[in-house]
């Protein structure tokens, strides 16, 4: 092997090396971050103390305090899990979203998804109605925003029979739906009694406070499957990038691999969203923030958006765990420190990352 | 390696762009595709690997409908260098030249690439820039990038559509050279969209002369490129001489006069009022 | 004979005759001051007589201070002087006046006495208005179908003008003849634009019908202006003798607070009252000490929320607006009971739904059984409320344990 050769495969592993670290730590933070979390909230529970708890429960001993039990294990630790499925489903669908569309402001919501699962939500919680008549409270808002969210994405995929599915298609198809359903919303709540309306707005903030053992299968179920496809397709993702036509000569099916990456996003979101409400701004950030570090390229930013994502959210709600004198939905503690963060990054930000 | 068209026809929406164009290609050679702007040179290229596909005809690679290929398949046999380079992504350039792998190898790449892109790199006189990000180069070194992504795509049959334009002369010659010395190394069909009539008459075997949407003449540079053939299809009065048995192309134009002067400043001593006239 | 028996009748018939007057001379409540708002009544009770000349003349003399009686300056000139007991004269005739008045807000606002035929806007004040039997001046009231049929009946389908529980619209008023006033409630979410009316000649009567016990004072000042005291008065007197009843058992010096129970109360779906809000002054009026400590009239305990975990009570009391229908007492239930579910208060049997439609008084009758049934007995409140429906309401024949879910408990429900 001649010096240049070896020497450039020294700097490749360097290369790699630099991105799978950073990886690492924001996997670390994350992981960090949930064991910390357990400790946090409004009721005094210690560090300790908390992990007491969880121990004793693994080993099948009865609670010494049911309370505390019951805050430790049935309260704080599905919401920890939750927060770090929730915000890596987030993470990684807006690095996939914004990379395929080669657009800064796409995040997971961009099908439209926030919109279709708020009017979900509206139409179980103002109107009593459900898609499954035999359900009611939780499950029927689940139920419903799951499948409503899921209709902006459907329209998109019966449009790409008459169109082609560019990003710009996506795009609009995508806005012009939410319009629609934005709409029907507001309507809903004009005639809405005083109580369904606050409901419904404190559900569509987007809150972790509904995470129980209950659901959280499902919700890991959807983050995980959702991992895995867009990871297989973080490859495909660069080479779109380049491009449609040298996609095609690449090998790549432009136009079926951005509609797979397309139904994916949306299941995965909606997954999400019928849980959670529209938690925003970690999808939309988090890919920023690595790509700082990381480059552009998709093999690495995808799993490491989904780690900062993750570790974001959790560190969100734990603040918001214990915020003003209730605590507070974590959708707002994203939007409060979203924004700046935001801006800063466009400070930072290489434009030439966008042309 | 065989290329095969037959009747092939497109159109975008209403318009027509190639009408009924047979062409059967055998055996490796440098095809160099020359005509006017719009007259359907790219549509044919991408017709060739599935990046549009034909409103009528049929194009065969080695004798299978390039609709029976699956798009991964024929991108191991077709390889192909755009125009621009515009959607050139912050990759590094290895990043970026590793893409041209992608329809060979499995998910990680392996070190062979890594040998592959070196070789290729090296070839084109840019392995020092490897570790740069792929827009930070000029646009030459840009279009090197490009260039050496296709060549890593290891193809039977390369498509390029006018892969030297942002390259000064120098350059031009270089990478020429070494497409053609691939046709003879590798056996592969070299198949180059090219505005310079006179690159293309220097190294091509084969020129395809295209005139409104279809084939107006074939065959090797001096029988294609003549003062009647240029004046048909460029609409461009010119004068051919031969050199080493290739044409090389004088344009003729009225020469047009006007007095101008710029003053320049050399290494140390100003010139004092030098006049240039614009040439033709 | 004879004589002997007509003479008996006639002592025993001037007997029940002399018992009878001495009963119409009724009852005079005493202990609550600042109720009856109207300006004129100088000795701050609940009756506009001759006991106010009496008290404005002692302060005119100088032996009675101004400052203590905010009600003798009936016409408003800023003096207390011969014009105001003039003036009260003429009040205590029941003469058309003008007169002045302290509405919910503590605006001083005049209106002419007595007022005509009222717009109600607001189900707590149509309820006020149905208690004292006025039913006559309603011509008409606002949109919604919270107001409750079964317990305002005819007072139901009054003319509508507006297409919000809580606005008038000023057009609709004007087509309907004979409207003099706008009535409504202290909420200002209430008649938001009441300076149009203002502006049209349109009294708007804000009175304190929905917080607390003030909405007795409100009644009463109600009453006086509508022309329709004496119901007013038996109503106050029926919520006074809720209250006589409590505070002789479980009143402020009748327990220590350790054998107290603890409580929390909560609105809506999940709105934990705080210092500041009717239900914590209900749940003490009935008894017990309420554990919240936060200024806001409520926080809501969420999904996955801690916070009032922390909190202790023995008894949570949880109002909702069931209404005289039909309900459905399993779904009620399991909707509004699921977020207190790890309260102590709710595994011991202790987390009761309560009918927010009946008034406030009668609602703090059912609280006061719920804490203690056994000093307050367990059927005071179903009795209270029963006597409420008869005397005070325009519902027919109800009968409140078999045809009215006024609480719900988990013994209630079915096996």
């Amino acid at each position: 092997m001649e010096v240049g050769l070896s020497s450039l495969k020294e700097d490749y592993r360097i290369y790699i090396l630099r991105k799978t670290v950073f990886m690492i730590a924001c996997i670390s933070v994350a992981l960090l971050a949930l064991g910390l979390s357990v400790s946090f909230g409004k009721y005094e529970i210690g560090f300790f103390e908390s992990y007491g708890i969880i121990i004793d429960h693994l080993r099948g001993i009865e609670p010494a305090d049911e309370m505390k039990h019951y805050i430790v294990w049935e309260l704080r630790l599905p919401r920890a899990i939750m927060a770090i499925a929730v915000g890596a489903g987030l993470g990684i669908g807006g690095a996939a979203m914004q990379s395929m569309l080669r657009n800064p402001l796409a995040d997971p919501y961009t099908t439209g998804v926030a919109s279709g699962a708020s009017l979900g939500a509206a139409v179980a919680i103002i109107l009593g109605i459900c898609l499954i008549p035999s359900l009611t409270g939780q499950y029927a808002i689940v139920v419903n925003a799951f499948f409503f969210s899921l209709i902006p994405a459907t329209i998109i995929v019966l449009i790409s029979k008459y169109k082609k599915t560019t990003p710009t298609m996506i795009i609009l198809a995508g806005i012009g739906v939410m319009y629609i359903f934005s709409a029907t919303t507001s309507l809903l709540m004009l005639i809405a009694e005083p109580d369904s309306l606050a409901e419904v707005y404190i559900w569509t903030v987007g809150s972790l406070g509904r995470a129980s053992w209950e659901n959280i299968p499902l919700v890991i179920t959807f983050v995980i499957i959702g991992i895995i496809i867009i990871q297989t397709n973080s490859r495909n993702l660069n080479i779109l990038a380049m491009g449609d036509k040298n996609a095609i000569s690449l090998g790549v099916n432009a136009l079926r691999t951005r509609l797979t990456l397309l139904v994916t996003i949306a299941f995965l979101t909606a997954g999400i969203v019928s849980f959670t409400g529209t938690i925003g701004f970690v999808g939309l950030i988090a890919p920023h923030i690595v790509r700082i570090f990381l480059g552009s390229d998709n093999r690495y930013l995808v799993p490491a958006s989904a780690a900062l994502g993750a570790a974001l959210l959790i560190v969100a709600d734990c603040i918001a765990k214990e915020a003003g004198a209730t605590g507070l939905p974590v959708g707002v503690i994203t939007a409060i420190i979203g924004g700046p963060i935001f801006l800063m990054i466009l400070l930072k930000m290489r434009s030439k990352a966008w042309n | 390696m065989l290329i095969n068209i037959e009747g092939l026809e497109f159109a975008y929406k209403s318009t027509p762009v190639l009408n009924n164009i047979t062409l059967n290609v055998d055996g490796p050679q440098f095809i160099s595709i020359i005509g006017p702007n719009g007259v359907g040179k790219s549509t044919l290229i991408h017709c060739l690997n599935k990046i549009l596909s034909p409103t009528k005809g049929v194009v065969s690679i080695d004798g299978k409908n390039v609709n029976d290929y699956t798009l991964k398949e024929l991108a191991k046999k077709v390889g192909y260098v755009p125009y621009t380079s515009t959607d050139i992504f912050p990759l590094t350039v290895v990043d970026t030249v590793l893409m041209g792998r992608h329809p060979h190898s499995r998910w990680k790449s392996i070190d062979n690439d890594l040998e592959i892109v070196y070789d290729t790199l090296k070839l084109m006189k840019i392995e020092h820039l490897a570790m740069r990000s792929s827009d930070e180069l000029s646009a030459g070194q840009k279009q090197k990038v490009i260039l050496s992504r296709g060549l890593v795509q290891q193809p039977r049959i390369l498509l390029l559509d006018e892969p030297t334009s942002n390259l000064d002369i120098k350059h031009q010659m270089e990478v020429t050279r070494i497409l053609k010395g691939l046709c003879k190394e590798k056996g592969i069909i070299v198949v180059m969209i090219s505005h310079d009539l006179n690159i293309a008459a220097k190294y091509a075997d084969q020129i395809i002369m295209m005139h409104e949407g279809g084939i107006f003449a074939v065959g090797s540079p001096a029988d294609v490129i003549t003062e009647k053939n240029i004046k048909v299809v460029y609409e461009v009065e010119s004068k051919i001489i031969i050199d080493e048995g290739r044409p090389h192309i004088i344009l003729r134009d009225e020469p047009v006069e006007i007095d101008g002067s710029i003053d320049v400043e050399f290494k140390g001593r100003t010139e004092s009022r030098t006049s240039i006239t614009t040439p033709v | 004979m004879a004589t002997i028996a007509i003479a008996s009748i006639l002592v025993v018939s001037g007997l029940g005759l002399v018992l009878l007057s001495q009963e119409s001379d009724g009852y005079r409540s005493t202990d609550f001051p600042e109720r009856l708002m109207i300006f004129g009544n100088a000795n701050n009770d609940d009756y506009l007589d001759e006991d106010d000349i009496t008290t404005l003349e002692k302060i005119i003399a100088g032996e009675l201070d101004a400052e203590d009686h905010p009600l003798a300056d009936a016409n408003q000139d800023g003096v207390i002087d011969q014009k105001d007991i003039d003036m009260v004269r003429k009040m205590i005739d029941r003469e058309p006046m003008e007169i002045y008045y302290l509405n919910a807000h503590g605006d001083v606002k005049s209106v002419q006495y007595p007022v005509g035929d009222v717009a109600v806007v607001g189900t707590g004040i149509m309820g006020a208005v149905m208690s004292i039997g006025a039913d006559e001046k309603v011509a008409a009231r606002s949109f919604g179908a919270t107001y409750d049929r079964t317990l305002i009946g005819d007072l139901y389908d009054v003319p509508i003008i507006s297409d919000s529980l809580f606005r008038a619209d000023v057009e609709l008023v004007s087509n309907i003849d004979g409207i003099t006033a706008i009535l409504t409630q202290e909420s200002t979410r209430y008649v938001q634009n009441a300076d149009v009316f203002e502006n049209a000649g349109i009294d708007v009567i804000r009175i304190a019908a929905t917080d607390g016990l003030d909405t007795i004072g409100g009644i009463l000042t109600l009453g006086y202006l509508l022309g329709f005291e004496e119901q007013a008065n038996e109503y106050v007197r029926f919520c006074d003798e809720i209250i006589s009843y409590i505070n002789d058992r479980v009143g402020p010096d009748m327990m220590a607070d350790d054998e107290r129970v603890t409580s929390l109360s909560v609105v809506m779906i999940n709105s934990v009252s705080g210092k500041d809000s009717a239900y914590f002054s209900a749940t003490q009026i009935a008894g017990s000490i309420n554990l919240a400590d936060w200024d806001d009239t409520t926080q809501r305990f969420q999904e996955g929320d801690e916070w009032l975990l922390s909190y202790d009570p023995d008894f949570i009391i949880h109002a909702r607006g069931i209404g005289y229908g039909d309900v459905d007492i399993q779904a009620t239930w399991d909707q509004y009971g699921q977020y207190f579910t790890e309260m102590r208060a709710y595994k011991e049997g202790n987390y009761h739904i309560l009918n927010g439609n009946p008034p406030v008084i009668v609602r703090i009758a059912y609280i006061a059984s719920i804490f203690y049934p056994d000093i307050i007995g367990e059927d005071f409140g179903d009795i209270k409320h029963q006597e409420f429906l008869d005397k005070f309401s325009n519902a027919d024949n109800l009968n409140v344990k078999e045809d009215v879910v006024s609480t719900i408990n988990v013994h209630m429900l079915a096996a």
